[in-house]
């Protein structure tokens, strides 16, 4: 144990920053149109959600779902694995991920019991969707990345999984609880990779998922 | 026949017959070598190192930049080549650079075993040798000490079969040197790979001393503590010494302080940028320090 406290972050990351960045350039041009067909399924989401109908809120889970199992295997697995063989858990939590929400949303459980926006927590979470198809991939252009190279929902993973936290706070706590897990795991993940690579954006998905995760065991039991 | 190249011939002639280090006799801008103990081979004291830097996928905008940096690299004398399976694409991208160069004389092909079972061991090394591009590579070694008793076991198997000529255990960051010392007081190993450079300097109390008693080469990793160590120095100036000992700039002095402790056989900077290779490969020419030199060296550094 005292041999895994000499490590730093950084020694557990076999790229550095600018082959990281570079990683989506040369991803979203490997399967383009996927980043385009990504955000019009975002757009398709978020009008789903607008008026969440528990049809609509399973319809828009699938959607979601998809995405992830579509991330697990194009970045995950045929991207990011030959750079780093971590992400080849990660193709797996994802694939996981993506199942277990089509499994909840399409087949053994309804999605929700309770799917209207009027608390706080859905509201939050139809504002993380909106950031998350809208105003991640702006981040990039901030920050002076290609535009070539931004990180869309539906195909990247930082936007599909802030969006994936939004989608979850319109779902009932039981299908919440089962299905943060790896969104969450994520998160934390991500931030510290973003960290390892002096990324100023890394801070973003660990603070999202904590606030998140604040507010959720701040709700109301009876809104759950 | 001029003047100045008959001095040459006979100073030449004579340390022919002198039984002193190739290293001492190297005529001033001539590449510095050193023998690797168990064989007498000489091996240039700088090689290279593939951690992250040569980790860039298929990218080929990447692949074509680091391909002039193999190209400098083989330029100015380089021999060494050290990589991993465990550095993602680094071996596959080796071999596609190897590839565009064509020829590579000198090159001396290194890599590791890394995995946890003995048995995956050989089709592991058969991948890399595949990446590579090699019939077999120059040297093998046990990464992080992982499995090392099975795998010392065929690696010393494949020695005695003529299909690798050295096979080595590697560290980094200073740990489990307990147990590599035990390992090379009871294995015959060819190398080891630990990290020293100006600031990490535990080896020099038993690993170095117990390396040139064994006969052992030593590779030296992170020998800028993956650019720690140039940014702390890069934001002093060159010391007046620097000059006397042939260095123009701090990675120079850096490298040279590695290289130049008696025991050291290769130290293996890893860079992505040509400029960079070429100040790394200035390291391995020119006057080393001697041991009064490398005490003030150290001092100096420890005060910046």
């Amino acid at each position: 144990m005292a041999e895994w406290l000499t490590y730093s972050l950084a020694d557990f990351l076999p790229l550095d920053r600018a082959t990281y960045l570079r990683l989506f350039q040369l991803y979203n041009a490997r399967f383009w149109p996927a980043t385009v067909i990504g955000f019009a399924l975002g757009v398709w989401v978020l009008w789903l959600l607008y008026r969440p109908a528990p049809d609509r809120v399973r319809l828009a889970s699938l959607v979601v779902a998809g995405c992830w199992l579509w991330i697990a295997w194009a970045f995950h697995w045929e991207t990011y694995a030959p750079l780093n063989w971590a992400a080849r858990y990660a193709a797996g939590a994802f694939c996981a991920q993506g199942l277990l929400m089509l499994l909840v949303a399409g087949a053994v459980f309804r999605w929700s019991g309770r799917v209207d926006r009027s608390g706080a927590p859905p509201h939050i979470g139809y504002g993380m969707l909106v950031f998350a198809v809208f105003l991640m991939p702006l981040l990039g252009v901030l920050l002076d990345r290609p535009w070539q190279g931004l990180e869309w929902f539906g195909t990247a993973p930082d936007p599909t999984v802030f969006a994936t936290l939004g989608l979850l706070s319109m779902a009932a706590r039981r299908v919440r609880l089962i299905l943060m897990v790896v969104p969450t795991a994520w998160c934390l993940f991500s931030g510290l990779t973003l960290l390892a690579l002096d990324d100023p954006l890394w801070p973003l998905l660990p603070t999202a998922a904590i606030v998140w995760i604040a507010v959720w065991f701040r709700q109301p039991a009876e809104q759950n | 026949m001029h003047r100045r190249s008959f001095l040459t011939a006979v100073a030449g002639a004579c340390c022919g017959l002198l039984p002193i280090p190739r290293l001492l006799r190297a005529a001033p801008r001539e590449r510095l070598t050193k023998p690797i103990p168990g064989s007498g081979e000489q091996l240039p004291l700088i090689g290279m190192g593939t951690w992250i830097t040569f980790n860039v996928g298929n990218d080929p905008q990447a692949i074509s930049e680091r391909a002039e940096v193999l190209r400098a690299f083989f330029a100015a004398g380089g021999g060494m080549i050290d990589s991993s399976p465990m550095y993602g694409s680094a071996e596959a991208v080796v071999g596609e650079t190897l590839a565009r160069l064509g020829g590579t004389p000198g090159l001396f092909a290194a890599t590791k075993v890394w995995t946890g079972s003995g048995a995956d061991g050989p089709r592991e090394i058969a991948e890399s040798q595949r990446l590579w591009g090699v019939e077999r590579f120059d040297l093998l070694q046990v990464h992080n000490l992982l499995a090392w008793r099975e795998h010392l076991d065929t690696l010393t198997a494949m020695k005695a079969a003529g299909r690798l000529r050295y096979l080595g255990l590697t560290t980094s960051h200073g740990r489990r040197h307990g147990e590599l010392e035990q390992i090379m007081r009871s294995e015959h190993v060819d190398f080891v790979q630990l990290t020293y450079n100006i600031v990490d300097r535990e080896a020099e109390d038993r690993l170095l001393p117990l390396a040139a008693e064994r006969g052992i080469a030593v590779i030296a990793n992170r020998p800028f503590r993956r650019g720690e160590l140039l940014g702390v120095a890069q934001r002093h100036p060159l010391p007046g010494w620097a000059a006397d000992i042939g260095c123009t700039g701090w990675p120079q002095v850096l490298l040279k302080f590695i290289v130049s402790h008696p025991a050291v056989t290769c130290a293996i900077p890893a860079t992505s940028q040509v400029a960079h290779m070429l100040e790394n490969m200035a390291a391995g020419v020119g006057p080393l320090p001697d041991s009064a030199m490398r005490r003030r060296m150290a001092a100096d550094f420890a005060a910046l």
